[in-house]
């Protein structure tokens, strides 16, 4: 017998690893993490049975929150657009080349990730300290020293160095199906270079683009190593308030409340971004 | 310059480690370890030992070799993790089936795990090393009996500084929260990333006690803190001696052994308990309630108790030991600085130790909303 049933049984079935997965590690935790977030705590910081909302009213009233949180997402923001920005030539010039090139090229944007993040966080403390090489060069010439860490630039530019590969992919990957035929015809019909790219580049290559976002924005956004690193006092993102709640400071309970609220955020900013970037797709090649 | 290249390598160094990224892979040494260091390792009963014993640590606490000895001579595999603060260890040691056997809690927070019941009362006939302690280090106000804990290293809480940079010494806590004063050094600053440590150094500003949780001194504190912010570098407690001996920050909240490693690299900093008053503390090595392991954590615990390895520990940390007979073993570098990082007959009388609170979590609120602000 082979029926519809049975067919679909089978895929179930075929997905069941990874959905016990998903359910223990994944769905299991973020459930504890929802009762968690409508306790309290106790004097000796262990997470204190007693339902209330008294979190939630915390944290809509907390200024700080909110302006850790406007912070965390102004700075993924910028790094997302600079990425996307910096990325796009180079996926484009990536693709363009020969397959035996594209295929060294990839791994050249690869590369980086042989070394451990933080190192390579690191490496920019070593670099852009009080002390560092760059200051230290600028000494010869009696300029400086500057101050550039511990500031949110230097996040931004880290975060922006550390995503780009994330960005560049998916990207390359959109581009590299794309049928280069078509900008010919479109330039034949009268399209200018702009219009080319706008109109028949641009929209095709929109899921990478999306993909690329999302990869880079989310992490971003969630960061708390590259502030820790990097901010110094001045650069508190939702990441470094989590880890501060969940670690030092053992309130488990605000903790958790912050982070369901981070997470509905997020998924209705991403959701909302799906949506817009759908609606641009479907407008640009209707049918 | 020699020395600032040497500082960066240790910073690069030190990260390879910070990381995880060095490997956990061990060269068996080929002496035999037993004999060389003389311990008491016969009266040992080696059936009841465990295979692994794993140690949550303060960072740069344990010298990298004392596991290997340790393994090679009673062929137990030592694994060490290593955190920043009290609060960050607590916090995991309290949420239950941490796997580990060994941490090292400060004074206060022996006290508070205690309490708690979440450490195992020490049978200190498994530590006849623990005779080699200065009988002042033992019976604190934090475990009057040293049912819990067993003093690893203690020191003090001031200001580190360059003598290059800051002019003229301080004196005084104020040159820290003095927006005034603390201005002409903005961002190359750093306090202590530790709620009590910092908290405290405030309430002394404030010529308060430095123990105070009283809503109305806190709520004081905590204003000091946000002017003071802006001003810093950052809050941290992992590698101050690196800053301070590369010239990163010229002016810190700082622990005396992190001073002293920066002494040893840079000979011009400079150490003051300021004369409103600094911090005594003591770490300890306590063990975890429930372990399997806890024979085998106090044969290590009497390991570490041995005169060799508690002067090997005090020259790896630049702490002051409380081993009398490891004193006189510690090694030149550390000899150099000790008498500028010990205080003095002096400074003592401004010391005086930071202890639990009735309400603890009074301190974790105003730390969390200075960080996050």
């Amino acid at each position: 017998m082979y029926n519809a049933r049975t067919e679909q049984r089978r895929a179930w079935l075929q997905a069941s690893p990874a959905l016990i997965w998903l359910g223990f590690f994944f769905l299991a935790p973020l459930v504890l993490i929802l009762i968690y977030s409508f306790q309290g705590r106790a004097n000796d910081g262990t997470v204190l049975w007693n339902w209330s909302l008294a979190n939630y009213q915390k944290l809509f009233a907390d200024g700080a929150f909110w302006r850790t949180l406007w912070l965390s997402t102004w700075i993924a923001l910028v790094v997302t657009a600079i990425t996307l920005v910096v990325s796009y030539p180079l996926a484009f010039f990536m693709a363009t080349r020969s397959p035996k090139r594209r295929g060294l090229l990839v791994l050249a944007v690869m590369i980086p990730f042989w070394t451990n993040f933080l190192v390579r966080i690191y490496a920019w403390k070593v670099l852009l300290g009080n002390n560092g090489v760059v200051n230290r060069f600028l000494d010869q010439f009696d300029l400086g020293p500057l101050q550039m860490i511990n500031n949110p630039s230097a996040v931004i530019m880290a975060l922006i160095y550390g995503e780009l590969p994330y960005m560049i992919l998916p990207l390359y990957a959109a581009l590299e199906r794309f049928d280069w035929v078509q900008l010919e015809a479109a330039r034949d019909l009268g399209a200018g270079r702009f219009q080319t790219f706008w109109r028949v580049l641009l929209p095709q290559t929109l899921p990478g683009i999306t993909a690329g976002s999302i990869l880079v924005f989310v992490p971003t956004v969630g960061t708390f190593a590259v502030s820790d690193i990097l901010g110094g006092t001045s650069v508190n993102m939702v990441g470094n308030s989590l880890s501060l709640q969940f670690g030092s400071a053992s309130n488990w309970a605000y903790g958790s409340a912050i982070s369901m609220i981070f997470m509905l955020l997020l998924l209705g900013a991403i959701l909302l971004y799906f949506k817009a970037t759908q609606e641009v797709n479907d407008g640009e090649n209707p049918g | 310059m020699k020395l600032n290249r040497f500082g960066l390598l240790l910073m690069v160094l030190s990260l390879l480690v910070a990381c995880g990224e060095a490997s956990p892979t061990t060269t068996p040494p080929t002496t035999p370890a037993g004999t060389a260091t003389g311990g008491n390792s016969g009266s040992v009963d080696r059936s009841k030992l465990s295979e692994t014993l794993r140690i949550y640590a303060w960072g740069e606490y344990i010298p990298e070799d004392v596991p290997q000895l340790f393994e090679s001579e009673f062929g137990v595999k030592v694994t060490v993790d290593t955190y920043s603060s009290n609060e960050e260890m607590a916090a995991k040691i309290r949420a239950g089936n941490s796997g580990y056997d060994i941490v090292q809690p400060s004074d206060y927070m022996v006290a508070l795990l205690a309490e708690g019941n979440y450490l195992a009362k020490i049978n200190l006939a498994n530590i006849p090393n623990v005779a080699n302690i200065d009988p002042a280090n033992m019976g604190l106000y934090y475990d009057p009996n040293n049912e819990f804990s067993v003093p690893y290293l203690w020191g003090t809480t001031g200001i580190a500084y360059d003598k290059t940079a800051v002019s003229p010494a301080p004196t005084s806590w104020s040159i820290l929260f003095d927006p005034a004063q603390l201005s002409a050094y903005k961002g190359r600053v750093s306090m202590l990333n530790d709620e009590r440590e910092v908290i405290g150094a405030a309430m002394l500003f404030l010529g308060k006690d430095r123990n105070s949780s009283e809503p109305a001194d806190l709520e004081a504190a905590k204003k000091v803190l946000l002017e003071q912010k802006p001003l810093l570098a950052k809050y941290n407690s992992d590698n101050v001696y690196q800053d301070l001996a590369s010239g990163e920050v010229v002016l810190a909240q700082s622990w005396n052994l992190y001073t002293g490693l920066a002494m040893i690299d840079n000979e011009n900093i400079e150490w003051v308990i300021p004369q409103e008053g600094g911090v005594i503390w003591q770490d300890t090595m306590a063990i975890v309630a429930g372990t399997p392991n806890q024979y085998t954590a106090e044969v290590f615990i009497d390991f570490m108790n041995r005169p060799e390895i508690a002067a090997k520990v005090a020259d790896f940390t630049a702490a002051l030991t409380p081993n009398v007979k490891a004193e006189p073993l510690i090694g030149e570098e550390l000899k150099a600085v000790y008498p500028k990082i010990k205080p003095s007959a002096e400074d003592r009388k401004r010391l005086d130790w930071l202890r639990k609170g009735q309400n603890a979590t009074a301190f974790s609120d105003v730390w969390s909303a200075v960080k996050s602000q």
